[in-house]
Parts: structure tokens; sequence; C-alpha cells
């Protein structure tokens, strides 16, 4: 029982767990149950980029996806009072043809991927950067690996911001742009403008209708 | 023994692959509402994600880690838009469901 076998263990423990929580997501009847067995999906996907050397990922994945992404949902299904998901069901052949294919499309696909990892290619792979310095031999023979690269010892984050930030300056400034979009569409399409008591709506519509909602 | 990094490698793709499927099939498989669709989506892009990091790590590239960033933004942008229009849809029709008799020309 070397290091290495617990290191794959507790790695396949969290994907097994991974892949559970996802399948429970969509047979829970209360929909905040729903979002909290996704929050799990969320940390168990950090607890095995951290099994890969990617803390900086994980943290990641931690700060945006269960702490922006995940609240956003749970401020929603607040807001808009859901009290009860239904279950899915199969209701017709189609769909049970169309479950059982989706399961067992993955098996070709996943004997491609075991084939490739035996696969021995004819030309060397050529490192470019290094990511964290995980294995003593890829310390000791990076210089002779990389091209041209100056930077080959520094953390992980400054590597990230190296590249980032100089050479895909643009794209952080559009994605910028892209979220503050996001931002204000999302804004504009709940905003609601209430009329002052006693003041009738301007819109013929409203002035005429019975209801004041339709459904 | 195969060395262990070969191995996580392995079955993080395997994983990636079926987390992805798996919601794909629930995405399409979905009768009930718009939030599950919605929690569908955010996992089949958490799973690409994954998987680009797992490839990035593997090879020692830093080019899958920058894209990973931006694919977190758009999983950002999206969701807060998606989210958005269900409240939306709630307001038009006062629930959530979406069956075969829904249409958006009702109301």
């Amino acid at each position: 029982m070397t290091i290495q076998f617990f290191e794959v263990a507790v790695y396949a423990a969290f994907a097994v767990l991974l892949l559970v929580f996802a399948g429970s997501i969509f047979f829970q009847e209360n929909p905040v149950y729903a979002i909290f067995y996704l929050i799990l999906c969320f940390c168990c996907s950090a607890f095995i980029l951290f099994c890969q050397a990617a803390h900086l990922f994980a943290i990641f994945f931690i700060l945006i996806y269960v702490g922006a992404i995940a609240v956003l949902f749970l401020f929603v299904v607040m807001m808009v009072n859901i009290k009860k998901v239904s279950i899915p069901s199969f209701q017709s052949d189609l769909q049970v043809a169309l479950a059982v294919s989706s399961f067992t499309a993955s098996l070709p696909l996943l004997l491609y991927v075991a084939w490739s990892a035996y696969y021995i290619p004819s030309v060397a792979p050529v490192y470019t950067f290094a990511c964290a310095q995980k294995h003593a031999i890829i310390r000791t023979l990076l210089p002779y690996l990389k091209e041209n690269s100056i930077f080959d010892d520094l953390p992980e984050a400054v590597y990230i911001g190296q590249t980032l930030f100089n050479d895909y300056g643009m794209l952080v400034y559009l994605a910028g742009c892209m979220l503050f979009l996001a931002l204000v569409v999302s804004i504009y399409l709940t905003i609601e403008f209430k009329t002052k008591f006693g003041e009738a709506s301007k819109e013929a519509s409203k002035q005429i209708a019975r209801k004041k909602n339709y459904n | 023994m195969i060395y262990s990094d070969t191995l996580i490698f392995i079955n993080q793709i395997a994983v990636n692959l079926f987390l992805f499927i798996l919601s794909f099939g629930a995405l399409v498989l979905n009768r009930n509402n718009i939030l599950i669709s919605l929690l569908a989506f955010e996992l089949m892009l958490l799973s690409a994600n994954l998987n680009f990091l797992t490839f990035s790590y593997s090879f020692y590239d830093v080019y899958g880690k920058i894209f990973s960033i931006f694919i977190l933004t758009v999983a950002a942008s999206e969701s807060a838009i998606g989210l958005a229009l269900l409240i939306v849809f709630y307001r038009l029709f006062g629930t959530i469901e979406i069956t075969n008799k829904t249409t958006l020309l009702k109301g």
C-alpha cells in the first residue's frame, strides 16, 4: 500500500461522489436540495482539481461557482418561491431509448480514452510552460525541454497572470464587458416600474384590463 | 503498477465525459421546469471546464487554464441571464412548468 495507491483511492472516491451527486440533482422534489447537490458537485470538482495540483483553480471554482452562481440560483428560488419540483418519469418509449442510448454512447469513447493512455507518439511533446513543480524529474529536465521561456520557477498564479494580462489582455477586457452586459440585461429583464397609489397606469391595455396578471 | 498520475488522468477524462452525458440526458429528457434545464446546463459547462483543466495540468500547458477562466466568466453570465429569463417567465405565467402544452403565445 504505497502513497500513490492512497492518492488514487482518495481521488477515485471523490470522482465517484461527483457522479453520484450529479445524478441525484435531478431526482429531488425540493429545489433547494437540488441546488445543495449542485454545490456538493462543485466542491467535489474543487477537490479533484486539488488532487491534480491545480490549487489556484480549485479556489477559483469555489469562489465563482459556489460563491456566485449557486447563490444566484438560491436567491431566484427564494424570490420565485418554488415549492416543488416534480421528479422525472419516463412517459414514452422514445424517452427510455434516449436515456439508455445516452449511457451506452459513453462506452466506446471510454475505450478510446483507455487506449490513448498507452499510446506512444512518434514525436515527443513540447513542454511549453511548467504549471506546478510537482515532480522532481520535470524540475531537473525543464531547462532542457523549454524553448524560449524566461520564467521557469515562479508560482502558478504569477505564471497565469503574466500570460493572461500581457498576451491576452484584450480578452480579459472583453470578458469584463460581457459580464457588464449580463448585469445590465438581467436588471433590464426583471425590473418593474411601479405606479404610485391613485395614479393610473399609462398603458392602454392596463387601463381596460380586468385582471392585473394573466395566466 | 501504473503511475498514479496516468490513472488519475484517464479516470478524470472518463468522469468528465460521463458527467457531460448525464447532464445532457437530463437536459433533453426534462419535462418539469426551467430550473432543471439551467442546472443541467451548468453541469455541462462544469464538465467541459474540468476537461480543459485536466488536459492542461497533465501536459504542463498554460493555455488550457487561461481558457478555463473565460469559461467561468461565460458560465456566470449565462446563469445570470437565464435566471432573469426565468423570473420574467414566472411573472407572465405564474408557474415555471414547461410541458408540451406550454407556449409563449398564451397570455
